[in-house]
Order: C-alpha cells, then sequence, then structure tokens
C-alpha cells in the first residue's frame, strides 16, 4: 500500500480510539448516578416504614379506645357516681309535677339512660386519645366506632384511623 | 497526536472499574439503611405489644383485680422475659389508668429508646374474679 493510500483507506483502530473518546465522558457519573437513585429509593422506604409503624400504632390505640369505650357503655350507671351532690334536696312535694308521674315518662328515661351510654363511651374514648364516631348503645349490646387522627411524616399529611368494637352482656357463666 | 490519544486511554484504564468501586461503597450505606428500617418495623411492633400490655392492664384493674393481678395481665401479654415497666392508677372516681413502658435497643450504639403506651378504662362494679378460674 502506497503511503497515500494508507493515508487515505480507514483505519480501525482510529475507530476505536475515538469510540473510546466519545463513550468515556458519557459513562463517567454513572455510578453517581445510580447511587443516588438508590438513595431516593431506600429514603422513600424509610419514610414509608416511619408512616406504617405510626399507622399500626396508632390502630392499635384506636382499637383500644373502642373496646374499652364500648365497655363502658355497658357499665353499670353506678359506677358513675355523680361529681358533686346537691347541698339539701327538698322532697317532693305533694301535687308536685314528679307526683304526678308526668317527668318521668318511660320513654324519657330510656333516652337519657342512652345518652348516658354514649356520654360514658365519649369520655373513655377521649381519655384514650380518640374521638367518638357513633354508639349505637342498649342495654345489653354496645357498638361503638371511634376515630384517631395519625399525621404523616412527610408533609403533615393527617388521616383518620377508624376501630369498631362490639360489648354484649352475656348470661353469666353456670 | 499520539501523545494525546495514549493520555486518553491511559486516563480510560484508571477510571476503569469506579462504577464497581462506588458501589462496593455504597452497599454498607444501603445495608445501614436497611437495618435502621427493620428497627423502626420494629419499634412499631413494639409500640403495637405495649398497647395491647396496656389494654389487658386496664381491663384486669377495673373489673376489680388488684395491682398485682393487673401487672401480670399486662405481662402476659407481652413475649416472655420481655423487660416491662407496669403501672397502673386510679384516674378520678370511675376510672383507671394502666401505663406500659418498654425499653428498645436500637441498632449503631444508639441509646435505647422507650416506648409508652396508655389505656384507661372505666371502672366496674361487682366481685373481683377469682384467681382460681382463670
Amino acid at each position: 500500500m502506497s503511503p497515500r493510500a494508507a493515508m487515505e483507506a480507514p483505519s480501525t483502530r482510529g475507530v476505536a480510539v475515538r469510540a473510546n473518546l466519545l463513550e468515556g465522558p458519557a459513562e463517567r457519573g454513572g455510578a453517581t448516578l445510580v447511587g443516588l437513585a438508590l438513595a431516593g429509593i431506600v429514603l422513600m422506604a424509610g419514610v414509608v416504614a416511619v408512616d406504617i409503624g405510626a399507622l399500626a400504632g396508632s390502630r392499635a390505640a384506636a382499637q383500644t379506645a373502642a373496646d374499652m369505650a364500648a365497655l363502658a357503655a355497658l357499665a353499670p350507671e353506678v359506677a358513675h357516681p355523680p361529681q358533686s351532690e346537691p347541698a339539701h334536696e327538698q322532697p317532693p312535694e305533694r301535687g308536685s309535677a314528679t307526683d304526678k308521674g308526668e317527668s318521668l315518662d318511660i320513654f324519657q328515661a330510656a333516652h337519657q339512660a342512652r345518652d348516658g351510654r354514649a356520654s360514658r363511651a365519649a369520655e373513655i374514648a377521649m381519655a384514650n386519645g380518640s374521638e367518638l364516631v357513633r354508639c349505637d348503645c342498649s342495654a345489653v349490646q354496645a357498638v361503638v366506632s371511634v376515630r384517631r387522627r395519625v399525621r404523616f411524616v412527610p408533609g403533615g399529611l393527617t388521616v383518620l384511623v377508624t376501630a369498631r368494637a362490639r360489648a354484649v352482656l352475656g348470661r353469666p357463666p353456670p | 497526536m499520539a501523545s494525546r490519544i495514549r493520555s486518553t486511554t491511559g486516563r480510560l484504564r484508571s477510571e476503569s472499574g469506579s462504577a464497581t468501586v462506588e458501589l462496593a461503597a455504597a452497599i454498607p450505606l444501603l445495608v445501614a439503611v436497611t437495618l435502621a428500617m427493620v428497627a423502626l418495623l420494629g419499634l412499631a411492633r413494639d409500640q403495637v405489644l405495649a398497647q395491647g400490655a396496656a389494654r389487658e392492664a386496664a381491663r384486669e384493674a377495673a373489673i376489680g383485680g388488684d395491682l398485682a393481678r393487673a401487672s401480670a395481665a399486662a405481662r402476659a401479654a407481652l413475649p416472655p422475659g420481655r423487660a416491662a415497666e407496669v403501672a397502673v392508677v386510679p384516674d378520678g372516681a370511675v376510672r383507671v389508668r394502666a401505663s406500659v413502658e418498654l425499653p428498645v435497643g436500637l441498632p449503631f450504639g444508639v441509646r435505647p429508646a422507650v416506648i409508652k403506651a396508655t389505656a384507661v378504662a372505666a371502672r366496674e362494679l361487682g366481685p373481683a374474679p377469682n384467681p382460681a378460674d382463670q
């Protein structure tokens, strides 16, 4: 091959060197990008783990509140004495409304009792850090729903966790 | 020209394997973060355990059991041998409050954390349960 032909012929070695020159700078930093992506994924997984933990703890606390509220709704009224006694209680006068039996309507008494059960359930739910949502409470059964707020780590997103419990007055064992 | 090509190929040769080295350096970090996540999940598990123990203690105290029975009920709700502080105190005239504290060890020499859980129950009238019944 003449020197002129050699200069004009394509050199495979030159192509390889040019390819290396092009690929080298483009691939630099690739491992750093992969590392950054991995770190991001791991960070996200950590945040999700924290949130799942908070959710699980709040769910357990809400279930405790629901259980205790349902049991409190069925607790006897005598377990909740009035906070303050009146200074002196006057006996009802003859011919008063109480004597006539007008104020102690049986339906009103039942309504008051139901309100009392719901009030006791709400107190216990609040003491356990939850809020009473619903109380279907009768003399022998209480179905209670409570909710509790959970704040997630990123952004302070708030989620409501709901729990439900049912208590029944059963027949005593023989 | 030839010297320039030689220097470029030499630099490429010296940078070959850098990705492997960087990945090898990142692996301990990944392992550490994974361990930290496992520790976080362990904390959540202990929180649930402590909540269950507090509920059992409050329930036992509410139905008339004394402090020893309430404490035993809380410990029965925990894994065997698990150290815990159980406290049951009256909360007003009609309620009892049970608190459970669980010390939790953390990796990397971090100071142990204490998980706290509390449960409040309404007292129920009636005779205390017979220990022989259980």
